[in-house]
């Protein structure tokens, strides 16, 4: 039994010339024609079981915050239809309804009431003021407060009471050092116990570290929705990229190759190549290797930047360059040419698999002319043979000295 | 969203509604020295003022009463019921914007705003009433009579003002010059309504539209504890009954329509 199950929601807003043709549309939504409707959603569809945890994802007005809205039942959806199980809080905004010249305490106590809580007030108030660690501020009014004052004790008053689901809109990189490691302990550990979560954020690391699955929202559809780590590079592809430009193509084994751009340069081979000039996908640690990139020029082009990434298998970044940085820009290359780029390296990583994104653009970004952008276009594997073993993926080769300096 | 479940949210919601009505009385003194005595200084000195003036200075009486206070409870009796209804028909028109904030971002039974501005409005009719009555008790008044007279009135001025007040807040959501044009309408309400003045000084022929005025009613009846020989029929309250009921359905009308759509508009 999913916890929410989304059906075929559509969210419009209609635009109206004068105010009283929306109260007119309000009150009488069959008798108004020739309406001016926008599309905020278009056909959503989505489940979160219970005790998974789902990231939103996309651009600003892709509808990320309208269906936040819907799931906790601030709005409607004009079609479709939205089942949630059980109780749920919302961390929608930061210091929401918090009124200045309220204490802490106080407004702790008009929340929790806004969130329907009846039973067990002080004990809920006396946990809010012991996670939230504001001390004597908890009874001084919030417009004392810092801004990390008013996230904890926002964070804590939401979560006082583990949530059946419960929901963060870019709440969670806010706040020190201490009070972030405190919050994602108590959401991971509601997790644990069996709470479904939201999480919309554009902090990558909080997404690949708490999503299960990750929605990838753009113009008001789902355009993706499934691994962390692809919805994020076809984030990062939306970036620069027409929907229609992207594609995602099965490489087997459960995983995907994600490329994007307008193709006037085409990436076409890919590989890495060890000493003795024959491709390898097993990567020996301290060894030298040359990563061999080939492209065909399908239109004339000019201040050809190329890069390339390595990822490790969660998808964080280990390391990225491009030819920008290195000082190597093409300035042209003609229609029909093609053109081969080395990047010799010293494989200084630890062991483990490792994928390679690879991208051709114009200038030292890919927002500003994405040619060919190509997300897991080669996977290898690290091998540590020579070196005392280690952990991380960076190899530091590290010298050894002791002695035993005797008391005396 | 029939009736009924309008009623249980608010039943669900009664903490939040104790709490909304709490903080509204809290609000208008909090960082001051005076604290709650504001709360009561503000009435103490508008009776006063009126006690002073109308019986020392401008010596005004009302026909037929013999006390030199006459003309100032005449105003009390009038002007203390009429500003319960002017301040809930003020305050519920805005309710919705002033709430903006809230309404956007949590999920919660619309009604329970308007219900809190009838709460607070009725705290502080309270008030003023409570030092009114404190006042008959140095004059040739029946106490008693001035505290159980009033109920009926108020009943009224209560369903009438979160009725129309209601409907004025779901229109004002969507057409903000409604809230503009009721602080105009009201003047006019004001002076409309023989409160300064006496009924029986009004000319013949402006009676007639004088009757057209639900809170009339209402207003004479909280008077008539002053005239012995008159007195307010029950049946009189038929009309504005009527009126209440008028506004009550169409503000559940309009309320089930438009609540649901209020946060898109806010």
């Amino acid at each position: 039994m999913p916890v929410v199950h989304i059906r075929n929601v559509v969210k419009e807003y209609t635009v109206f010339q004068s105010q009283s043709g929306a109260l007119a549309n309000a009150l009488f939504p069959n008798l108004i024609k020739n309406k001016n409707k926008i599309r905020v959603l278009d056909n959503i569809n989505l489940e979160i079981k219970k005790g998974e945890t789902v990231g939103f994802i996309g651009l600003n007005g892709a509808g990320k915050s309208t269906l936040l809205k819907i799931i906790s039942g601030v709005t409607k959806p004009t079609s479709g239809h939205v089942d949630i199980q059980g109780k749920f809080a919302a961390i929608l905004e930061l210091g929401m309804g918090f009124h200045p010249d309220f204490t802490g305490r106080e407004n702790a106590y008009l929340a929790l009431k806004l969130n329907g809580h009846t039973d067990n007030i002080d004990n809920l108030i006396n946990s809010i003021y012991d996670f939230a660690e504001i001390g004597q501020y908890f009874d001084q009014p919030v417009r004392l407060y810092s801004s990390g004052m008013s996230v904890r004790l926002a964070f804590s008053v939401a979560t006082v009471v583990r949530p059946g689901l419960l929901i963060v809109d870019e709440a969670l990189s806010v706040g020190d050092a201490y009070f972030q490691h405190k919050s994602f302990d108590r959401i991971k550990s509601f997790r644990e116990q069996g709470s479904s979560m939201i999480l919309v954020s554009h902090d990558k690391a909080a997404i690949l570290e708490l999503c299960d699955t990750v929605y990838l929202l753009n113009q008001g559809q789902v355009v993706y929705g499934g691994d962390p780590v692809e919805a994020l590079d076809f984030y990062n592809a939306l970036l620069s990229n027409d929907l229609s430009d992207i594609d995602i193509k099965d490489i087997g084994e459960g995983g995907s190759q994600l490329s994007s751009g307008n193709k006037e340069l085409e990436i076409i081979d890919c590989s890495i190549i060890n000493e003795h000039q024959t491709v390898c996908d097993l990567i020996e640690t301290g060894n030298e290797y040359t990563l061999k990139i080939l492209a065909k020029c399908n239109t004339n082009v000019t201040d050809v930047v190329c890069g390339f990434m390595i990822k490790n298998k969660y998808g964080q970044i280990i390391f990225g360059t491009n030819t920008f940085h290195t000082d190597n820009i093409i300035p042209e290359i003609i229609t029909g040419d093609k053109i081969e780029i080395n990047f010799k390296f010293k494989a200084n990583l630890g062991e483990g698999n490792y994928s390679i994104s690879v991208a051709f653009h114009q200038y030292d970004t890919h927002i500003s002319k994405n040619y060919n952008w190509i997300d897991r276009i080669y996977m290898f594997k690290v091998l540590n043979k020579k070196y005392p073993s280690f952990i991380g993926t960076n190899f530091i080769n590290v010298g050894v000295s002791s002695k035993i300096i005797s008391s005396p | 969203m029939i009736f009924v479940n309008v009623l249980s949210q608010i039943y669900n919601y009664k903490s939040l509604i104790w709490n909304g009505i709490r903080r509204d009385i809290e609000i208008k003194y909090r960082r001051s020295y005076l604290g709650f005595l504001w709360t009561i200084l503000n009435p103490v000195s508008q009776i006063f003022i009126y006690f002073i003036i109308f019986s020392q200075i401008m010596k005004s009486k009302v026909p037929g009463i013999e006390s030199e206070y006459s003309y100032a409870i005449f105003l009390c009796l009038g002007m203390i019921p009429w500003t319960f209804f002017s301040e809930l028909l003020t305050r519920t028109t805005n309710v919705f914007i002033d709430n903006a904030h809230l309404l956007k971002k949590v999920s919660v039974p619309k009604i329970v705003f308007p219900i809190i501005c009838l709460g607070s409005s009725i705290f502080n009719f309270l008030i003023f009433y409570t030092i009114f009555l404190f006042f008959t008790l140095f004059i040739k008044i029946s106490t008693t009579a001035v505290l159980f007279n009033i109920l009926v009135p108020m009943f009224f001025l209560s369903l009438l003002g979160l009725s129309i007040g209601l409907v004025l807040a779901l229109l004002n959501v969507f057409i903000r010059d409604v809230g503009n044009a009721l602080s105009i309408f009201l003047q006019f309400w004001f002076w409309l309504t023989p409160i300064v003045y006496n009924m029986n000084t009004i000319p013949q022929k402006y009676l007639y539209y004088l009757a057209f005025n639900p809170v009339n009613i209402c207003i004479l009846a909280s008077q008539s504890v002053m005239f012995n020989d008159v007195n307010v029929e029950y049946a009189s309250f038929i009309y504005p009954s009527i009126i209440s009921v008028f506004f009550f359905v169409i503000a559940y009308f309009l309320y089930v329509r438009l609540a649901e759509k209020l946060s898109d508009e806010l």
